[in-house]
């Protein structure tokens, strides 16, 4: 009997990793799109470039995000296996659904979504963290916004030092900063999205009995995680390289510099706080700031509408789900 | 030789450039952040469209 439990929190776990490399696989294609559309690096350098970094930050980032996840959005009592299981195959479902149409919605949000809405199908509205949710609720405005923001100060910055530049020196150098903007936003996006699967993971074995008194996100959980969404990165979705890269906004390579830098500082940041945000939104962001300072109309703003709109239905369709799959698997 | 000395020189000042740029926005985000997200988030979405709408009047034409 306890080893069949012990095979079924082990197959939540796999479960939880085969998500994070669907993250990998679905947001990280973010962290390449203006490296590869500004020609900076191939397709194939530019993802084991941001894969490399994706598991790099693994070490020296914290686990704040992991923690809220962990504890800070549902109460611990009501998580059980069913709970997570059923959490993660509503985000699963919904990254499929968006991945097929190549709009770059937030896994973490799905996530997010799918564990509020099997809590609530398990024990009701109260179970509900209000301060944790509204955090998180909020940073989907706020994290795009400010990428945008820190976006075109840095454009706006960049514009000014290479006004007299001759335009062929503007490209060397950018190419080359490019390479460091592109880590910099691999690392944020390993740190913050890597940690969500760790916090899932992480409230699985101390709700099943497996961490012991105390909630902690053991090492083997971290490195996992890292391993999966870097993973993930490589087997890469060029859908969305393209619908982030090319479909936005047209962007030279000191424009991904300013896009990329800006949404890096702005996921850092939101990492150091404990905050999971969506690095798609805050790219997303990002980018439409550094094609604002050429001019608005540069902004294809039908499909950003498009991308705002499954913003919005994320957290409530893939919490659907999970209510639905935690219904039918309380039943089994 | 003297061409790759210049980009490396330049790429050195651009990426100073940003650190100026980016900290202290983040600087005053944390600032927002303590004072409450009663306080960010209105504040930032003011900000950002404000300068949303600065950007369009000034690009406009272009």
């Amino acid at each position: 009997m306890m080893d069949g439990e012990v095979l079924f929190v082990a197959s939540i776990v796999v479960v939880a990793l085969v998500f994070d490399f669907f993250n990998g696989f679905h947001d990280a294609a973010n962290s390449v799109a203006t490296i590869v559309s500004t020609r900076v690096l191939s397709p194939l350098q530019a993802v084991v470039w941001a894969a490399f970094f994706n598991f790099v930050a693994a070490f020296g980032l914290g686990i704040h995000v992991a923690n809220t996840i962990g504890k800070g959005i549902v109460d611990t009592s009501v998580v059980d296996e069913r709970v997570v299981l059923s959490a993660l195959i509503g985000a699963i479902v919904w990254d499929v659904i968006t991945w097929r149409y190549g709009l770059p919605t937030s896994s973490s949000h799905a996530l997010i979504g799918g564990l509020v809405g099997a809590a609530i199908a398990r024990a009701g509205t109260d179970v509900i963290i209000g301060a944790g949710l509204e955090k998180v609720s909020a940073f989907i405005v706020i994290s795009p916004m400010v990428g945008f923001i820190a976006a075109v100060f840095l454009a706006l910055a960049v514009l000014q030092l290479y006004q007299r530049a001759a335009p062929s020196a503007v490209q060397g150098v950018f190419r080359r900063l490019q390479l460091l903007s592109a880590a910099a936003y691999s690392l944020g996006h390993g740190t913050n999205d890597a940690q969500k699967t760790m916090g899932i993971i992480a409230v699985l074995l101390f709700t099943t009995g497996h961490l012991g008194g105390e909630f902690h996100v053991p090492l083997w959980v971290i490195l996992s995680a890292h391993a999966a969404i870097a993973l993930g990165t490589l087997f890469g979705g060029w859908r969305i390289v393209r619908t982030m890269g090319l479909r936005i906004t047209k962007l030279e390579p000191q424009d991904g510099f300013a896009a990329e830098a800006a949404s890096a500082a702005a996921i850092l940041f939101a990492t150091q706080v404990g905050i999971p945000v969506s690095t798609t939104h805050t790219i997303s962001g990002g980018i439409v700031g550094v094609g604002s300072t050429k001019r608005l109309s540069a902004v294809r703003w039908g499909v950003a509408a498009n991308i705002v709109i499954a913003w919005i239905l994320t957290i409530p369709i893939s919490g659907l789900i999970a209510a639905g799959v935690y219904l039918i698997a309380r039943e089994l | 030789m003297k061409t790759v000395l210049m980009e490396v020189a330049l790429g050195a000042l651009t990426a100073a450039v940003a650190i100026l740029v980016l900290v202290p926005t983040f600087v005053v985000l944390k600032l927002l952040l303590d004072a409450g997200l009663e306080v960010m988030f209105p504040s930032v979405v003011v900000f950002g469209l404000l300068l949303a709408y600065i950007l369009r009047r000034e690009t406009v034409g272009r």
